[in-house]
């Protein structure tokens, strides 16, 4: 972890203690049980393709599809169980394997192809968007069955189902960053390519894997909001992408790869949960919340641009003070 | 004045007797003040949340909302549904986290929301659903269906008249439909082209297209100039949304069609829905062959939806009855002429910002 991400993930930190101290300060319905449980439960989806995301992400890759693939899984889940009448596990296993092919097709296209991730990812939000349409016929997916929404509505030891799978996959893949070759790979390539290929690093399998995966993790998130909503609903997870970025950026990840972390991602994907259920609290505009959301991802970009710079100067000042050193 | 292919009488007569209903409808039941003479409102915090703020409809519905209920001593915060489940569920639950005395909801789907309805039962707030029925599972009362279904039925029936007049055989019908939306397609897609049939018979409608299209501007455009150079015939066109019929009369007038001829319809009938300021002007407009427009009354619908959630606050209505009440919207006729057009509209939308009524001046009766 580099000082310039240990600095923003303390700005981050500080930043999430002062928005909810201030929501608690302004409504004593923030701090409650019944609140707080909204907030996780609302950013579980967030935070659970995040973790995938965010790793992605630092290995330079990105994924533009994972709003389209939530629907796509939600509705084959409910399609499953509902019209086909399969067992839950089963339905529920098929929507995050078709979240996990989209993100095979997205690893072929951009590794072995190399066509640019914007660009595929942008081919496969549409393809993975008209596929749901078309396996619906475009209309809800209803009739999904009684136990169908136990996942996104039900609770285990007094705690919200979405909570505990956000839980586990942000552990999950916090392993993965911390303690294998997967995370460390992945930073490896994605701060310097090149070294990282000179160093025997499998940088594109690494980066296919991160595909997959992330495809996977937004199957997952669909199957628990599709059991939220009790359909599989077709219209579903429309700019979810930008929530996932914004998380991930907010979180700390450097949009130029090779930083970034699974806890600065649940840091940020929090932050924007409170800032959004708090506003909602204090009774603030939606078009005001809107304005609002913006203006923190602007600050969160512009401070990872700052902190940058001042590096820069600051490796620039050594750099000199060394050279002037060695020439005296 | 009489209709031009019904031979009804119409025009200002029934112009009239369309703003006596709707100020009659606005007229409240009797109900619902507290023993001392306070409304059952007063002191309450309440939340209603759009369908979405898209339209200038939900918006005005949720403003004028406010307006009564916030008069009656009440404070409401109006959280826009965002034309999304999800959205929804949260706003109701962050209500009720933040200890509202009540919730009004235009459900965009009935369905998703159960859990979140339920969960606000369970915790004592009272919620009520309007525009559409809420899924018999939740048991909420509704507070006010709208009567699209009949509005647009009655329009079938003078499309199909239009027909028989000019000697058509056949409805030829495009429609520009958003099928996972109970509202555009059940209740005015679906129910306009089943009025059809049963006017004229299954053999003698043809869908030419009947699909879903993304209601946005360009592409309703587009799609139409498409069906259009596509070369297939229709002679009745309709769009689950305002901004859907604006778009695929710009295309048509834009391709010579839509025209009207000796004061019919010369190729095409047209109907709208919402009565947006674009349709209107094509509803004024004696060039254009757009027939009917189907107003919804956001300022009359919110004072509906008031008084059956205070029936609710007061106990008179039980809190989990399957109690339904009417939203009336209006049809209007492109024989109504614009001061009546203007002057109902007007009033129901004064309250959107920005909101223009029709300038009768710049547009021929």
């Amino acid at each position: 972890m580099t000082t310039t991400y240990r600095q923003k993930l303390i700005i981050n930190v500080i930043a999430l203690v002062a928005v909810a101290g201030v929501f608690a300060i302004l409504t004593p319905r923030f701090l409650t049980d019944v609140n707080l449980t909204n907030v996780l439960r609302n950013v579980a989806p967030v935070v659970i393709v995040g973790s995938a995301f965010t790793l992605l992400m630092v290995a330079r890759g990105l994924d533009l599809s994972v709003g389209s693939v939530i629907a796509l899984s939600g509705c084959i889940a409910a399609l499953a169980a509902g019209i086909e009448g399969l067992p839950l596990p089963i339905a529920f296993l098929m929507g995050i394997a078709a979240g996990a092919v989209i993100g095979l097709i997205n690893a072929v296209l951009t590794v072995p192809f190399g066509i640019n991730a914007v660009i595929a990812t942008l081919g496969t939000l549409y393809v993975a968007r008209g596929t749901a349409q078309l396996l619906t016929g475009g209309v809800s997916v209803y009739g999904v069955g009684d136990d169908f929404d136990r996942l996104g509505n039900g609770s285990f030891l007094g705690i919200a189902n979405p909570i505990w799978v956000m839980l586990i996959v942000v552990v999950v893949f916090m392993a993965l960053e911390r303690f294998t070759l997967l995370g460390r790979y992945a930073v490896a390539t994605g701060s310097n390519p090149e070294a990282a290929f000179l160093s025997g690093v499998p940088g594109r399998r690494i980066q296919a894997t991160l595909y997959v995966l992330t495809g996977a993790m937004a199957g997952l998130a669909g199957v628990l909001l599709a059991s939220r909503l009790r359909s599989g609903q077709v219209n579903v997870g429309v700019g979810f992408e930008f929530d996932v970025i914004v998380a991930t950026i907010l979180g700390g990840t450097s949009l130029a790869g090779g930083e970034g972390t699974v806890s600065g991602m649940l840091i940020g994907a929090l932050i924007v949960g409170i800032l959004a259920n708090g506003l909602n609290l204090i009774g603030v505009p939606a078009f005001w919340q809107t304005v609002a959301q913006g203006v923190v991802l602007v600050l969160a970009v512009g401070l990872d641009v700052a902190l940058r710079a001042r590096l820069k100067r600051r490796r620039r000042a050594a750099a000199t003070g060394a050279g002037a050193q060695a020439a005296a | 004045m009489r209709h031009p292919t019904s031979n009804r009488p119409v025009g200002r007569l029934r112009g009239v007797a369309v703003i006596a209903a709707i100020a009659a409808i606005g007229v409240m039941p009797a109900s619902t003040t507290a023993q001392d003479g306070d409304s059952v409102v007063a002191g309450k915090r309440l939340t209603f949340i759009t369908w979405g703020n898209a339209s200038e409809y939900q918006i005005a519905q949720g403003e004028w909302f406010k307006q009564f209920a916030e008069a009656e001593g009440a404070s409401v915060n109006v959280i826009d549904g965002k034309i999304d489940p999800l959205a929804q569920i949260k706003a109701i639950e962050d209500s009720v986290a933040a200890g509202v005395d009540g919730i009004v909801i235009q459900q965009i789907d009935p369905v998703p929301v159960v859990a979140a309805v339920n969960a606000a039962k369970e915790a004592g707030v009272p919620i009520m659903n309007v525009g559409g029925l809420a899924d018999p599972s939740a048991m909420i009362p509704v507070g006010g269906t709208f009567n699209d279904e009949q509005l647009v039925r009655e329009s079938a029936r003078d499309a199909a008249q239009w027909l028989r007049d000019t000697g058509r055989e056949k409805a030829e019908i495009v429609l520009f439909d958003v099928p996972q939306n109970i509202v555009c397609h059940d209740w005015r897609m679906a129910a306009f082209k089943d009025e059809l049939i049963k006017e004229l018979g299954a053999d003698n409608v043809v869908d030419v297209y009947n699909d879903l299209v993304d209601q946005s501007l360009d592409v309703v455009t587009t799609k139409m100039e498409d069906i259009i150079q596509s070369g297939r015939s229709f002679n009745i066109y309709s769009a689950c949304g305002g901004t859907g019929a604006v778009g695929g009369l710009d295309a048509l007038t834009s391709a010579g069609r839509a025209k009207m001829e000796n004061g019919i319809p010369a190729d095409t009938w047209v109907l709208s829905i919402d009565a947006t300021p674009g349709e209107l002007a094509y509803l004024l407009d004696p060039e254009v062959s757009l027939m009917n427009t189907i107003a919804l009354t956001p300022k009359t619908n919110a004072e509906v939806f008031l008084a059956n959630f205070k029936q609710i606050l007061s106990g008179e209505i039980a809190p989990d009855a399957n109690h339904v009440a009417e939203a009336p919207g209006v049809l209007f006729r492109k024989a109504d002429g614009c001061e009546i057009v203007s002057t109902a509209l007007a009033d129901q939308y004064a309250i959107v910002p920005g909101y223009q009524a029709v300038d009768c001046s710049t547009i021929g009766s």
